[in-house]
């Protein structure tokens, strides 16, 4: 397929095509997402060897088997006898080998093939067990960073720790909020699935814009509630003060500014969030001085930024603990996996937190999810007007300056984060 | 007073009509003081608090959620929902003199948007005597397919 990126990204403006057209997103799984660094999952989900679980990597099935000496491996979830996938997607277990359920293929952990029943049928060198040829093909590009697991479809392209450098303070922060110094996945993943382009949930992490339009009536809602507040519990206030200042000003989220960098990364927040406010709990102050010391933890929470993006497919809420993480089905179907994580070492009121954020939040039975999902639908459906060809990226352009880290800093509505995820995006899609 | 089954079974039947009907204040007026909807993600889950679920809504946050479905305030409520529950295999156990623990099968099909979501499951309630009548300490709604991928649920089942 021949595309012309020059003519669908520029410096001010997306062509509609990049969210709508069905050959553009094959083109981007075969480009952009495949050539990426990509979100496996967590270590803590397969603590004990033969733990496994099942997953999907742009469109390509994979499992994660911890090893017997502890490494952990990502094979292809596809029997090399007649391509059954070995395991259902999103499932888990632990086993000592994999067998295939159609005709029995038995293979070990590494993936080497270790029986095939009837074994006598077949001749030659090819089709017999710790034969190459029929071993489960391993995924090659493997990378963890402190539990957390990452993995490439293809080889080649940037390393990954020079991938993760922008954005490794920030996910540094989320991991050092734990008093240990470690995060554990806890309190089960909700799933959720959008009737739209990827793409347009993952600007939306970073659109500071549309919460005090698009959010209004569930804040407003929430501080009416706050005010009357007769028999409201300290839970449900906390509920309550997690909804309200999704209708803060605009001035509130420019001054939380935003930063972008290398690869299209990029964050909405820093010195200040949605989250700035939440009260800490005097038992996970203790626990956060205990763990790091006193300048350390005040260091820590001090940088909380709202939503941090490993571009394409990965959105970490640091001040929360919690990943969500793209997994496109189709142009125009996207499903969202949210995480959460426990900070060992802290009071189990900060789990509580995640997991109240995320039932209110990013649940499809929320009030604040269905929202955005309602306002990406219509821009799918929107952008089949013929009449108009452009999707605009113009706010604050060309007012950026230097910030740390190599990355570059505008006010929070700029966007300037948008521009810069197109930019990656356009280099990505120039690599036929 | 005490209640008698048929009582229970009544009082379900109304609370049912009052969703259906969208009489929403009304309905969030069942519930006692602290009482809550709840809608987990696994069957299996003990508290809304050490896992994540789909709905859990005390009054305040019954009453921001029913504010914005009485003004159609939200981009997915800009037409109210409109919506009805099937309750079925209703069973009713006694748990104190005071307390009422009920179960049954519930099929809600909601209408938004030019299309209808059906969402399937099991429902229970835990109801308490209060003056002459009753009140919802817990609702809980275990949708079968609540850890798949679903999309929008924009009423209570």
């Amino acid at each position: 397929m021949t595309l012309d990126i020059a003519q669908l990204v520029k410096p001010d403006r997306v062509h509609r095509s990049v969210y709508t057209d069905p050959a553009i997103y094959q083109a981007e799984m075969e480009r952009l997402l495949r050539r990426s660094w990509l979100y496996v999952g967590h270590e803590s989900q397969i603590p004990n060897s033969g733990d496994v679980f099942s997953t999907r990597l742009a469109d390509q099935p994979i499992l994660v088997i911890r090893q017997p000496g502890g490494d952990i491996k990502l094979l292809f979830n596809r029997c090399k006898h007649k391509g059954m996938q070995l395991m259902a997607d999103n499932t888990q277990g632990c086993v000592k080998a994999l067998r295939c359920g159609y005709h029995g293929w038995i293979y070990g952990l590494d993936g080497t093939l270790k029986t095939i029943p009837s074994q006598a049928g077949y001749q030659g060198a090819e089709i017999k067990p710790g034969s190459d040829a029929v071993a489960l093909n391993a995924v090659p590009d493997f990378a963890q960073h402190r539990g957390f697991l990452f993995a490439r479809l293809e080889s080649g392209g940037v390393d990954f720790s020079d991938w993760l450098a922008p954005m490794r303070p920030s996910l540094d922060n989320m991991i050092d909020r734990a008093p240990d110094g470690e995060l554990e996945v806890a309190g089960g993943v909700l799933r959720y699935e959008h009737y739209c382009n990827w793409k347009f949930f993952f600007e939306n992490t970073l659109d500071a814009l549309h919460p005090m339009v698009v959010h209004l009536s569930s804040s407003k809602g929430a501080q009416r509630a706050a005010k009357k507040g007769a028999s409201v519990d300290a839970y449900e206030a906390r509920a309550l003060s997690m909804l309200s200042p999704f209708s803060a000003s605009y001035s509130f989220f420019d001054d939380m500014g935003q930063r972008g960098g290398a690869f299209g990364h990029g964050e909405l927040g820093g010195k200040s969030s949605i989250h700035a406010s939440y009260d800490v709990d005097p038992d996970y102050w203790d626990a956060l001085v205990k763990g790091h010391g006193k300048d350390k933890a005040k260091a820590i929470l001090s940088y909380g930024p709202n939503n941090s993006v490993l571009y394409p497919t990965i959105m970490f809420k640091a001040p929360v603990a919690m990943l969500r993480v793209i997994r496109p089905l189709g142009v125009d179907r996207t499903m969202i996996e949210t995480w959460h994580f426990r900070l060992k070492g802290a009071p189990d009121s900060l789990l509580e937190q995640t997991l109240q954020y995320s039932t209110i939040v990013n649940s499809s039975a929320g009030i604040v999810g269905p929202d955005d999902h309602e306002a990406y639908r219509r821009m799918q459906s929107g952008l089949k007007a013929q009449a108009a060809d452009w999707v605009l990226i113009a706010r604050h352009a060309g007012q950026v300056e230097k910030d740390g880290n190599g990355l570059q800093s505008a006010p929070g509505t700029s966007d300037f984060v948008f521009r810069n995820q197109f930019a990656a995006w356009a280099d990505a899609m120039a690599q036929p | 007073m005490t209640q008698s089954k048929e009582h229970i079974r009544a009082f379900i039947a109304h609370e049912t009509w009052l969703l259906n009907t969208q009489a929403w204040d009304e309905w969030t007026a069942l519930f006692s003081p602290a009482g809550a909807y709840w809608m987990p993600l696994t069957p299996a889950q003990d508290s809304p608090k050490n896992h994540v679920s789909l709905m859990y809504e005390a009054a305040a946050l019954r009453a921001a959620r029913i504010a914005r479905l009485k003004k159609s305030d939200g981009l997915s409520v800009e037409t109210m929902p409109r919506s009805v529950r099937h309750v079925s295999s209703l069973i009713i156990d006694s748990i104190s003199e005071n307390e009422w623990h009920a179960r049954a099968a519930v099929m809600m099909a909601e209408y938004a948007r030019g299309e209808v979501n059906t969402f399937h499951g099991t429902v229970q309630w835990h109801l308490q005597a209060s003056g002459s009548g009753l009140v919802i300490e817990l609702k809980r709604v275990d949708l079968i397919n609540a850890e798949g991928a679903l999309s929008d649920i924009l009423t209570y089942i």
